[in-house]
C-alpha cells in the first residue's frame, strides 16, 4: 500500500501539477484575507494582553499583570456570572423552541410556510433595531405589563430596570431572534432522517413520543451537535442587545464579557486589559467547544 | 486551464491590491496632495455630522478670505466619532485639526500626547484667551492644547403652558434646590410631572466644586440623596421610566401633547435644536428657560459648563497654518457665524452676544443672563480616571435609583470599588 502511495505521488504529471497550483491559487484569495483580517488581529490581540497599550503611545511588555489583576477584578466575575447565565438559558431554550417549530412546522401543511417566514424573519432584522423595539414592549408601562396586568398579575416585573430581571429579558429577545434560524437547521436536518425509520418504529407499534425518543433525536443529534456548538460560541459573544437595551446595567447586572471588553478599551482606553479579557473568553469558549467535541463520541449518531 | 489559472492569480491580487489601498488610504490623501492649485496649504479637519450645521459657514467663510490654507472638514457619526479619533492616532494617520468633544476627552487626548502645544502661537497671535472664561482657565494649566470653539451650560427649559394651568408664574428670580423642589411638587397634578433629570449629571455635586475623584465622598452623597429625594416626592419622572427612554428620555418635555413634564434639566444644545422643532410644528409649545436651581448660599447663575476645543493633531505636519484656522474660528470672524446658527460660542464680545441672542429668539434675557454668567463652574477637572470611576458611581447610583438598596450601602460600593483608581 504504501509503495502504491509513493508510486502514485512520484508519479504527478506536469499537468496534475499544474492543477495542484490552480487549487491553491484559488484557496489563496481566502487565506490572504484570513491571515490579513483575522489571524494577525488574533495573534496581536494576544501579545497585547501582556501589555499596558493604551490605543496612543508605546506598548510596554509588562508580563501576567493583566492576567492577575484580572481574576480579582469585581468586572470580570460579574460579567462571567451573567454570560454564563445568558449562554445556559439562551441556548437552551434557543434550541428547544428551534427544534419544537421545526418538528411542528415539517409537515407540509397549508399556513406553514408562512409561520417559516415569520419565525425565520427576526433574524433578518437587524439586532439594533429589534432591541428598540422590545425595550418599547417590555416598559413599565408598556404594553408587556399591560397585558400581564389585564390577566390578573398585580406587579408585573420591571424588567430592563431591574438587576433580577435585565439578564432574562435580553435573554428572552435573543431567544425569540435566534430560534427561527436554528428552527431552519433543524429542518433541514429533520429532511435527512429517512421515512422507513419511522415505518419500522411504527410496525413496532411506536408512536408520538416514543418515535420523537427513539428516531428522531437519535437521528438528529449531528444537527443538534452542530447547532449546540454555534449557538454556544454565539451566546458568549453576545454584544448589540445588552448594549442598545441596557448599556449593561442596571448597575452591572446585564454586563458580560464582551461588553466589558468594549468598555475596557473605547472608554478606559486599555486595550492591553481588554485584550486579555478576550484571550481569557477565547480560552473559555475553546475549553468548552473541545468537551463538546469529546463528548460527541457518546451521543452523536453519525 | 489557462484562464482558471488567470482568475486564481487575479483573485489572489485583487485581495492584496485591496488590503493595500485599504491601509494606503488612510494616509494617502494628506502625503501625496497637500497643496491647493494657488499654493494654499490643505487642511483635514476631523468632527462629527451633528456640527456640520453650523461649522461649515464658518469654515467656508474662512476659506473665502485665507491665504494661507484651505479647510475640508470630513464628519464621522456622532456615535462613532470618539472611536474614529482612536483608531487616527493609533495608526498615525495623518491629519490636521480635530473637534474634541468635552473637558474629558481634551484631557484624555492631552495625557496621551495626541494634541500639539500651542502656546507658542497664542502668544505669537497676542490672543487673550482670558475671553473664554474660567472653565477655559481651569482645563489649560499646563500649556494650551486647543482653543474653544463652542461651549455649554446647563439650566432648566420650562412648559410655560403647564405652569399657567396650575396658575403659577414662572419664576423670575434664581431659585435654590429647595426652592426648586416645592415648585416641581406644585406642578406635579393631572399626569403632568414637575421635572426631569434628562442626562445622569451631578449637578449639585458640580456645582459645589466637587468630583467623583474626590476623598471626601459627602458632597457626592449629598447630591444623589437630592436627586434620589426629587423622586420621593413624586414631582419627577421617575428613574426607571428615564432609564428606559436613555437618550430620548427628553421627547417626554417636547413631543405631543407635551403635558408630562413642566421643567426640564438639560444643556444649552438644546436651544437650537429645540427653536428648530418649534419651528417646525414637531414641539408644540415654546419653551422658556430658568437658571438651574443653586444651593443654599450659592452664587447665583451657576451651572456646569463644558466646552469644545480645536486641536492641532500631533500628525499634522501644518502646526502654523492649523492654527491660522483654530484662531479664526475661535474667535470673532469663526464665532460669529456659529452663533448665527443659534449655537453657543466659547469667545463671547458685545457683538457675538447680540448675534447669538437674536438667533435663539428668546423674549426675555434670562438665557443670556444664564450662558454669560461668570459664576458659572467646570463640569469636571481632568483626571486619567475619571471616566472609569464616573461609570463605578453611576452604576452604583442606578441601583439606588430604582430602590435596590441604601445610600450607605450605595456610597460604600462606590468607595470600595473606586479604591484602585485612588492610589
Amino acid at each position: 500500500m504504501e509503495a502504491k502511495t509513493l508510486k502514485k505521488r512520484t508519479k504527478l504529471t506536469k499537468a496534475e501539477r499544474r492543477e495542484e497550483l490552480i487549487a491553491y491559487l484559488f484557496l489563496l484569495p481566502n487565506m490572504i484575507g484570513f491571515i490579513i483580517f483575522t489571524l494577525i488581529p488574533v495573534v496581536w490581540g494576544l501579545l497585547l494582553s501582556f501589555t499596558n497599550y493604551d490605543g496612543f503611545g508605546d506598548v510596554k511588555f509588562i508580563g501576567l499583570t493583566n492576567f492577575k489583576k484580572l481574576f480579582q477584578d469585581g468586572y470580570f466575575i460579574t460579567s462571567l456570572k451573567n454570560n454564563i447565565f445568558y449562554t445556559v438559558f439562551s441556548v437552551s431554550f434557543t434550541l428547544l423552541f428551534g427544534l419544537l417549530l421545526a418538528v411542528l412546522l415539517q409537515k407540509k401543511l397549508k399556513g406553514s410556510m408562512a409561520f417559516k417566514t415569520i419565525f425565520f424573519f427576526p433574524q433578518l432584522t437587524s439586532s439594533v433595531a429589534f432591541g428598540i423595539i422590545f425595550v418599547c414592549l417590555f416598559r413599565g408601562s408598556g404594553p408587556i405589563n399591560g397585558v400581564l396586568q389585564a390577566i390578573g398579575v398585580e406587579n408585573p416585573p420591571k424588567w430592563l430596570t431591574s438587576t433580577d430581571w435585565s439578564m432574562i429579558t435580553i435573554t428572552i429577545v435573543s431567544v425569540i431572534k435566534n430560534m427561527g434560524y436554528y428552527m431552519v437547521l433543524f429542518l433541514a436536518g429533520l429532511q435527512t432522517i429517512p421515512v422507513d425509520l419511522y415505518e419500522a418504529s411504527s410496525l413496532d407499534g411506536a408512536s408520538g413520543w416514543k418515535q420523537f425518543k427513539a428516531v428522531t433525536l437519535p437521528m438528529l443529534s449531528p444537527t443538534t451537535f452542530l447547532c449546540s456548538i454555534m449557538c454556544l460560541i454565539n451566546s458568549f459573544k453576545v454584544f448589540d442587545l445588552v448594549n442598545i437595551m441596557t448599556d449593561g446595567g442596571p448597575g452591572r447586572s446585564s454586563n458580560v464579557l464582551v461588553y466589558r471588553i468594549y468598555q475596557e478599551a473605547f472608554v478606559n482606553y486599555k486595550f492591553g486589559y481588554a485584550s486579555t479579557y478576550a484571550v481569557v473568553l477565547f480560552l473559555i469558549v475553546f475549553v468548552i467547544t473541545m468537551i463538546q467535541f469529546r463528548g460527541q463520541k457518546k451521543w452523536v449518531n453519525y | 486551464m489557462r484562464i482558471k489559472r488567470l482568475g486564481a492569480v487575479l483573485l489572489a491580487a485583487s485581495m492584496v491590491l485591496l488590503t493595500a489601498c485599504g491601509g494606503g488610504a488612510k494616509n494617502g490623501g494628506n502625503q501625496s496632495n497637500d497643496k491647493t492649485s494657488d499654493g494654499k496649504v490643505k487642511l483635514v479637519f476631523y468632527d462629527w455630522t451633528d456640527e456640520q450645521a453650523y461649522l461649515d459657514p464658518a469654515v467656508e467663510a474662512y476659506n473665502a478670505q485665507s491665504e494661507v490654507a484651505e479647510v475640508e472638514v470630513v464628519y464621522f457619526p456622532a456615535t462613532d466619532y470618539a472611536e474614529k479619533i482612536l483608531s487616527s492616532f493609533s495608526s498615525n494617520t495623518e491629519f490636521d485639526i480635530l473637534g474634541v468633544n468635552g473637558v474629558s476627552y481634551y484631557g484624555d487626548y492631552k495625557s496621551k500626547n495626541c494634541l500639539q502645544d500651542i502656546s507658542s502661537y497664542v502668544k505669537d497671535s497676542g490672543l487673550d484667551t482670558s475671553v473664554y472664561g474660567n472653565v477655559f482657565e481651569q482645563s489649560n494649566q499646563d500649556g494650551i492644547f486647543g482653543l474653544p470653539y463652542r461651549q455649554s451650560v446647563w439650566l432648566l427649559f420650562v412648559n410655560e403652558e403647564l405652569f399657567q394651568k396650575n396658575g403659577i408664574e414662572v419664576p423670575t428670580k434664581q431659585l435654590t434646590w429647595t426652592e426648586y423642589r416645592d415648585l416641581a411638587k406644585q406642578l406635579t397634578k393631572d399626569g403632568t410631572y414637575g421635572g426631569l433629570v434628562g442626562m445622569d449629571n451631578f449637578v449639585y455635586m458640580q456645582q459645589m466644586g466637587g468630583s467623583v475623584m474626590d476623598k471626601d465622598t459627602s458632597i457626592i452623597r449629598q447630591s444623589l440623596e437630592l436627586w434620589k429625594s426629587l423622586e420621593e416626592d413624586g414631582s419627577h419622572v421617575p428613574f426607571a421610566e428615564k432609564l428606559e427612554l436613555g437618550q430620548n428620555a427628553g421627547s417626554l418635555f417636547t413631543t405631543a401633547p407635551a403635558t408630562k413634564v413642566a421643567m426640564f434639566q438639560n444643556g444649552t444644545w438644546g436651544v437650537a435644536s429645540y427653536n428648530s422643532k418649534y419651528d417646525s410644528g414637531e414641539m408644540p409649545f415654546k419653551y422658556t428657560v430658568m437658571p438651574m436651581p443653586i444651593p443654599e448660599g450659592g452664587k447665583e447663575y451657576s451651572a456646569p459648563s463644558g466646552m469644545n476645543f480645536l486641536s492641532i493633531s500631533k500628525t499634522s505636519k501644518h502646526p502654523e497654518e492649523a492654527y491660522d484656522f483654530i484662531q479664526f474660528m475661535c474667535t470673532y470672524e469663526g464665532a460669529s457665524r456659529i452663533a448665527e446658527k443659534g449655537t453657543l460660542t466659547a469667545y463671547s464680545d458685545d457683538k457675538v452676544k447680540e448675534i447669538y441672542l437674536n438667533a435663539v429668539k428668546q423674549d426675555t434675557d434670562t438665557l443670556a443672563k444664564i450662558v454669560f454668567s461668570e459664576n458659572n463652574v467646570i463640569e469636571q477637572i481632568y483626571d486619567e480616571n475619571y471616566s472609569a470611576v464616573e461609570t463605578i458611581l453611576k452604576e452604583e447610583m442606578e441601583l439606588y435609583m430604582i430602590g435596590e438598596q441604601d445610600i450607605d450601602t450605595t456610597m460604600k460600593n462606590f468607595e470600595e470599588r473606586r479604591a484602585e483608581y485612588m492610589k
